[in-house]
C-alpha cells in the first residue's frame, strides 16, 4: 500500500524528518506515537502532499506509484485521506456544499454519475447520523465555530463518505470525550477490512483499546526509533518517553 | 495642461461636435423639444470642460484615453430579429422586462406593464405628452444635469436618445421587479450608446429594479462604449433596491453613473456586479438630504485578463440620523486591475450618523492589482464611522484542506473565491437574483487563466 524509504524532509532549510522507513501493507493499522514536535504531523502532511515541505532525500510509493509525482487532489482521489490535527475553518463555504463538491469529485473520478440534490441530501443525512452529529451543522460554514469535538467528528464524517484506501488520522482522538472517541473508533472500525490501511497518530493509548493496531512506531527527532506491537503503546502510556529518548540519544551520540 | 494634451482635447471636442451635428440632422422634427434643448446645453457645458487625466484625484488610477481614442458613431435604430436578442442574464427571473437594443427601446421585446394606477413607464419623448411627467423630468433630470460637473455625464446627455422615465406612485408596493435590459452588439464601427434612466419613487412606495448590460453577438470587431446614467429620487419613506449587472465583452467600455437623492425615512440599496468590460467605471452618489435615511451600497467585481474596474462611491450625509453601509469585494485574476474610492462626507448637521465602509480584495495572480482609497471627511462629532480595506490572497491552508479531499486546484480556488464574494450577496434579500448572479460569477471564474 504505502512504502516509505529513507525519507528526509525539511522546511525552511530546517531538517524535520531524518530518514523515515515505513511499510504499510493492505489491511494493516499502524500507530505512530512520539513526543511533541517529533515530526508526526509532518509525516502525515507529506504523505497527503502538502507543498511547503521539501523532500530532500528518499522515496514514497503508494500502490506502486511514485507519490511525489501526484498532485494533492490526485492522491485524495486515489484513496489517501488525512484527518487533520487542526481542521481548517473555511467561512462562507457551507459544510453541505463542501460535502457535495467532494462527493461528486470522487464520483466523477470513479466514472460514476453525480448525485442529484435529493440523493445527496439523503446520503449526507445518513452519514451525519452515523458519526453522531446534528444535521444542522450541514448548514454551517465548514468548521467555523465548531468545537474541537465537532471538528474531529467532521473529519470522521469526511472519511466515512470518501471511503479511503489509506486513512491517516492525525490526533483525531485528542481532546475528545469518551462518546466522541468511540465515534472516531467506530468510524475506523466500520471501514476496516483486508484492503484498507490506517496510520493512526496519537499520544494516547486509550484510542488503541478501540482501534487495535498491528504495529506501534515511536517517532523521535524525525526518525522511527522503536517499533513494536500494541503492548508498546501500553508501556509508553505507563513509562512516558524518557527511556526512549535516552536510548535513541545514546545510540546517536 | 501641456499643449499636446490641449490639442488632444480640442481634437476630441471637434469630433464630438461633428458627431453631434449629424445626430441633430437625424432628429428632424424632434429638434425643438425640451429633450433636445437639454442635449444642446450639455454639449455647450462640455465645451468648457476637459476630459479627466490621471492627475485628477478621482481618476488617478483610470486612464480614459483608451476609451476616447476610438472614432465612435451612433447606432441606428434597426429592427434586429427578436430571436437574436435574447438576454443572457435573468431570463428566468420573474420580472417586467424593458428591453433596449443599442440604446433604442424595443417595445416588441418588452413585457406588458402591470396595471397599477398611476405607474408610469415610458420614454422621455412619450412623457412630454403628460404635464406631470414632463415637469418631473424637467426638475429631476434636465435641471439636475445642468448643475453637474462630470464631463462624461454631459457627453452621455448630449447623445442620449430613448431615455426611460419610471414613476412609482405613492404607497405602491411593486411585487415584481422591473428589469431594464441593455443589449448592445458591436459592429465594424465603434459604437457609443448613452442610455439614461430616471426613476421617481413616491412617498411610501417600494420597488426593485434590475439593470443589466450585456453584449450580444460575438464577432465584434470594434468596441462599444456605454456611457449611462441612472438617477433615482426617493421621496419620504420610499424604498428602492437597484441591482446592476455588467457583463459586456472584454473589449468594450462602460461608464455608469448612479445618482440618488434620498428624502426622509427612505431606504436605498444598490448592488453592482462587474464581470465584463475592458474598462468599467461606476460612480455612485447618494445624497442624504433629510434625516433617518438608510443607504446600502454593495459591489462585486470579478476581474480577469486585462479588465479594469473602477468603483467610486460618494455618500453625502447632510442630515442627522442617517445610516450608510458599503461593502465592495473584488476577485482579481490575470493582469486585471481594480480601483475603489469610497468618499463619505459627514456634514456639520449630520449628527448621529452611522457610516460603515468595507472594501476587500482577493488578488489571485501576482500581476493583478488593486488600488483602494477610503476618503472620509467628518465635520460632525457625534457619529459612528468606520472603514476597512484588505487586500489578500487565497489562503494556502484552506486550499490544501480542500484539495486533500479531492478537489482540483481550480475547484478549490473557485469555492474559496465564491465564499469570499458571497458575503456581499447575503445582504441582497433577493434569493432568485442571487442564484442567477452566482451562476454568472462562476462562469467568470472559469474564464480566467489563473482563477
Ligand atoms: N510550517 C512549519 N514551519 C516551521 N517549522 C515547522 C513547520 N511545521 C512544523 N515545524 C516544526 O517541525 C517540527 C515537527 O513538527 P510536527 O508538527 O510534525 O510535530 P508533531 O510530532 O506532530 O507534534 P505534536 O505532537 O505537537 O502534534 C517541530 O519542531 C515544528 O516546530
Ligand atoms: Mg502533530
Amino acid at each position: 500500500m504505502l512504502s516509505i524509504k529513507n525519507l528526509h524532509v525539511s522546511i525552511d532549510n530546517q531538517s524535520i524528518l531524518n530518514g523515515i522507513n515505513l511499510e504499510v501493507k493492505p489491511g494493516e493499522v499502524h500507530a505512530i506515537m512520539g513526543p511533541n514536535g517529533s515530526g508526526k504531523s509532518t509525516l502525515a502532511n507529506v504523505i497527503a502532499g502538502r507543498e511547503e515541505y521539501e523532500i530532500t532525500a528518499g522515496t514514497m510509493t503508494y500502490k506502486g506509484e511514485d507519490l511525489s509525482a501526484m498532485d494533492i487532489n490526485e492522491r485524495a482521489l486515489e484513496g489517501i485521506f488525512l484527518s487533520f490535527q487542526y481542521p481548517v475553518e473555511i467561512p462562507g463555504v457551507s459544510t453541505s456544499n463542501f460535502m457535495k463538491h467532494i462527493i461528486n469529485a470522487g464520483r466523477k473520478h470513479k466514472g460514476l454519475e453525480e448525485l442529484d440534490a435529493m440523493q445527496m441530501l439523503k446520503f449526507l443525512r445518513e452519514k451525519v447520523k452515523s458519526v453522531g452529529m446534528d444535521e444542522s451543522m450541514l448548514k454551517r460554514s465548514l468548521n467555523e465555530g465548531f468545537s474541537g469535538g465537532e471538528k474531529k467528528r467532521n473529519e470522521v464524517l469526511q472519511m466515512a463518505v470518501l471511503e479511503p484506501s489509506l486513512a491517516i488520522l492525525d490526533e483525531t482522538d485528542s481532546g475528545l470525550d469518551i462518546d466522541a472517541l468511540k465515534t472516531v473508533a467506530d468510524g475506523v472500525n466500520q471501514l476496516r477490512n483486508l484492503e484498507r490501511s490506517f496510520i493512526v497518530v496519537t499520544h494516547y493509548q486509550r484510542l488503541l483499546n478501540y482501534i487495535v493496531p498491528d504495529f506501534v512506531h515511536v517517532l523521535y527527532k524525525g526518525r522511527i526509533v522503536k517499533t513494536g506491537d500494541r503492548h508498546l503503546a501500553v508501556e509508553l502510556e505507563a513509562k512516558g518517553y524518557d527511556w526512549i529518548k535516552e536510548e535513541a540519544d545514546g545510540v546517536s551520540a | 495642461m501641456s499643449t499636446q494634451l490641449i490639442d488632444k482635447d480640442l481634437e476630441l471636442k471637434q469630433r464630438w461636435n461633428i458627431l453631434f451635428n449629424s445626430f441633430e440632422q437625424s432628429l428632424n422634427g424632434h429638434k425643438f423639444t425640451p429633450m433636445h434643448g437639454m442635449r444642446q446645453s450639455s454639449m455647450k457645458i462640455m465645451e468648457e470642460m476637459s476630459f479627466p487625466t490621471l492627475r485628477d484625484e478621482d481618476w488617478k488610477y483610470t486612464a480614459v484615453a483608451r476609451i476616447l481614442n476610438n472614432k465612435y458613431v451612433l447606432p441606428s435604430r434597426e429592427n434586429s430579429l427578436a430571436a437574436d436578442l435574447v438576454p443572457h442574464f435573468g431570463s428566468n427571473l420573474d420580472t417586467y422586462k424593458l428591453v433596449f437594443y443599442n440604446g433604442y427601446f424595443r417595445k416588441d421585446l418588452s413585457s406588458d406593464l402591470p396595471l397599477i394606477s398611476g405607474l408610469t413607464v415610458c420614454t422621455f419623448d412619450e412623457a412630454m405628452n403628460d404635464a406631470i411627467s414632463r415637469d418631473l423630468i424637467d426638475k429631476h433630470h434636465h435641471q439636475w444635469v445642468g448643475r453637474q460637473d462630470q464631463i462624461f455625464l454631459h457627453l452621455s446627455t448630449s447623445f442620449s436618445k430613448d431615455n426611460i422615465f419610471i414613476y412609482v406612485p405613492s404607497g405602491v408596493h411593486m411585487e415584481k421587479p422591473i428589469h431594464i435590459v441593455h443589449m448592445t452588439s458591436a459592429t465594424d464601427e465603434a459604437l457609443m450608446v448613452s442610455p439614461q434612466t430616471l426613476i421617481i419613487a413616491e412617498r411610501g412606495s417600494s420597488s426593485r429594479f434590475i439593470e443589466t448590460y450585456e453584449t450580444v453577438g460575438t464577432d465584434a470587431t470594434q468596441p462599444v462604449f456605454i456611457n449611462a446614467l441612472t438617477r433615482i429620487v426617493l421621496n419620504e419613506n420610499a424604498c428602492v433596491d437597484h441591482f446592476k449587472v455588467q457583463d459586456i465583452n472584454p473589449d468594450c467600455f462602460i461608464i455608469h453613473q448612479l445618482d440618488t437623492d434620498q428624502k426622509r425615512d427612505s431606504r436605498f440599496m444598490a448592488f453592482t456586479a462587474d464581470l465584463g468590460a475592458r474598462i468599467a467605471r461606476n460612480e455612485v452618489s447618494a445624497h442624504l438630504k433629510a434625516s433617518n435615511t438608510y443607504t446600502q451600497l454593495y459591489g462585486i467585481t470579478v476581474g480577469t485578463k486585462d479588465q479594469h474596474t473602477d468603483n467610486l462611491s460618494f455618500i453625502d450625509h447632510a442630515q442627522p440620523r442617517c445610516e450608510s453601509r458599503e461593502m465592495y469585494k473584488a476577485v482579481l485574476a490575470d493582469q486585471s486591475r481594480g480601483v475603489f474610492t469610497g468618499k463619505v462626507m459627514v456634514r456639520p448637521d449630520a449628527q448621529k450618523t452611522n457610516a460603515f465602509q468595507q472594501n476587500n480584495t482577493l488578488l489571485i495572480s501576482p500581476k493583478a492589482r488593486m488600488d483602494t482609497k477610503p476618503q472620509l471627511e467628518i465635520f460632525a462629532d457625534d457619529v459612528k464611522c468606520s472603514h476597512g480595506a484588505t487586500i489578500g490572497q487565497l489562503d494556502k491552508e484552506s486550499l490544501f484542506y480542500l484539495m486533500s479531499r479531492g478537489l482540483s486546484h481550480k475547484e478549490a480556488a473557485s469555492l474559496l473565491q465564491f465564499a469570499f464574494v458571497a458575503e456581499v450577496l447575503d445582504h441582497l434579500s433577493f434569493p432568485e437574483f442571487e442564484q442567477e448572479i452566482a451562476k454568472s460569477i462562476h462562469d467568470h471564474f472559469n474564464q480566467s487563466g489563473t482563477l
